[in-house]
């Protein structure tokens, strides 16, 4: 895969006019006409556009016009993320024939950033229902091992970019979405603080967790795309006007001065397995190598971050879908109508109970950050096998990634390494409120200070699908 | 840590009676089974909260 490129090696090549933007398409493209019915990281691909818009992108570099770090980067949206004109489903027969009027902020900003539109990523439906087969289209698979799955719900979008179809992508996250993929597939992903990047023209999942972000190959790649997806949006309720980090200047190699906690309960808590907890103290080690020091803090238990953020996602959930729910059930798949008639079932006294408690941890989260720079832990275990998971993992499955939801904070996933299997491990590394550069900057550290950049998936065998 | 509590079916029916929904057998017996995680979840849901202790949602009229 010797012409997969990162997004920062691209935009030193086009600025050294040595690669261009209309050849760097067509190879992606190439690349997603050969691989991409095995690894169904796509459900819409749009070529036409894509040339258009690397047309405009070269003939802008040639005009001596620089829009910035995403001009001629080739990247895909998750197919929740509206695109004017272009069809956008969230992986449901709902949404079958939607095409919006307009673009979501987040789409608009890239693509006056003179980026490339490839298509659209496959997703869980409506980024909450999944893995499944009853939906729009088949789930993704992971390019480590097609027989394995990407997590989810940003499936397609951390598929894409580990099998090189794309350096660029968009996912959200609500509980994990962006982070638990970008595990899964070995690569960066961020869940930028709540408020950063701009929901407008995203599907909803829950109004008060929802968050859209970058997912690249590197912690570097992230910050490029974040220089031009971040900042206030009026459209957005909920976006923030706190002045833009400048994250690629954080880069400086190092963590040197900064001091990073690890809730060590947590790990216990999420039943993390010995091989997950070797590679995280190994981890740990690099990270005082480059110059952190560490400290163990103690956060509320990972059970009440999840009671609060479950309460309240599912009371939002059904408030979305509630009308459809009613009239035509039949076009929901299994797993998503079963998390939505859940919310059909929670009290008002719940749901606000759920927001005092969600107020309080997010308070106690904060008390901690003021002690620390960053808190890491691992981002999960390994990607199983992809197959339908019991509706009831909704309620047991224990997770490290929901509490920065709950709090807000800042949130990142890289690749720790790879497993006996071959599938990778992954470090989570949360920050303050608004200091998204600060993740960023351990992420790139950690990255340049051991090997796992330099592999990449092998893409060999294409199993049979577990459901017919 | 009780991850389920039993719940009656009679009571899961009002509820979905209540919610406008028309589940199908093989649905209102996912329902039942969805009911009992979410009351042992809700039932943990801290509560004796003070009076000042706002949720998270407050409203801010200048963000309208």
């Amino acid at each position: 895969m010797s012409d997969v490129h990162t997004i920062a090696e691209l935009h030193r090549l086009y600025r050294s006019k040595s690669a261009s933007p209309v050849e760097v398409t067509k190879a992606c493209l190439e690349r997603i006409a050969s691989q991409d019915r095995e690894l169904r990281a796509f459900v819409l691909v749009t070529p036409e556009r894509a040339l258009d818009d690397a047309r405009q992108a070269e003939a802008d570099f040639v005009a001596g016009i620089d829009r910035g770090p995403m001009q001629g980067i080739p990247y895909c949206l998750k197919d929740i993320v509206e695109t004017a004109g272009i069809r956008t489903t969230g992986q449901s027969r709902l949404l079958a024939k939607h095409v919006p009027a307009s673009d979501a902020t987040v789409a608009a900003r890239l693509k006056a950033g003179g980026g490339i539109l490839l298509g659209k990523n496959t997703t869980w439906e409506f980024a909450h229902g999944g893995p499944s087969w009853d939906v729009f289209a088949p789930p993704a698979r992971n390019p480590w091992n097609l027989a394995h799955h990407p997590a989810g719900s940003s499936s397609g979008s951390a598929a894409a970019v580990a099998a090189g179809l794309a350096p660029a992508t968009i996912g959200t996250d609500t509980g994990g979405s962006i982070r638990l993929p970008a595990a899964a597939c070995g690569i960066a992903g961020l869940k930028p603080t709540y408020g950063r990047v701009s929901r407008k023209g995203v599907l909803p999942n829950c109004f008060s967790h929802d968050h859209a972000g970058p997912l690249a190959w590197t912690s570097q790649d992230c910050a490029m795309i974040m220089a031009v997806i971040a900042g206030h949006d009026p459209g957005d309720p909920g976006s923030s006007p706190a002045p833009v980090q400048d994250y690629q200047a954080a880069l400086d190699g190092t963590c040197l001065g900064l001091t990073i906690g690890v809730p060590w309960s947590w790990l216990d808590q999420a039943g993390t397995t010995a091989p997950t907890r070797r590679a995280f103290e190994v981890a740990l080690d690099v990270l005082r190598g480059i110059g952190a020091t560490i400290v163990p803090v103690t956060l509320p238990t990972l059970e009440a971050y999840s009671d609060s953020k479950k309460t309240i996602a599912m009371s939002e959930l059904f408030s979305i879908h509630e009308r459809d729910l009613r009239t035509r059930p039949e076009l929901f798949g299994a797993s998503l109508r079963y998390r939505i008639q859940c919310g059909a079932l929670i009290r008002a006294e719940d749901y606000v109970q759920a927001m005092r408690m969600r107020a309080e941890l997010a308070a106690a989260t904060q008390r901690v950050f003021a002690t620390v720079d960053a808190i890491v832990t691992p981002t999960g275990e390994p990607a199983g096998k992809l197959e339908p998971q019991p509706h009831s993992w909704l309620f047991t499955q224990k997770s490290m990634t929901t509490p920065f939801n709950s709090a807000g904070n800042p949130a990142h996933s890289i690749c720790m390494g790879f497993a006996g299997n071959g599938m990778p491990f992954a470090l989570q590394i949360a920050a303050r409120l608004f200091d998204d550069a600060t993740a960023l900057r351990i992420g790139d550290a950690y990255e340049k200070a051991t090997p796992w950049r330099a592999k990449r998936p092998a893409l060999e065998g294409v199993p049979a699908d577990p459901v017919g | 840590m009780n991850d389920r509590l039993d719940v009656s079916r009679t009571e899961v029916a009002v509820l979905v009676k209540a919610a406008g929904l028309e589940p199908s057998q093989s649905q209102f017996d996912e329902i039942v089974e969805a009911y009992g995680y979410l009351r042992a979840m809700t039932a943990r849901l801290q509560s004796g909260f003070g009076y000042g202790s706002e949720p998270a949602h407050v409203f801010v009229p200048e963000r309208t």
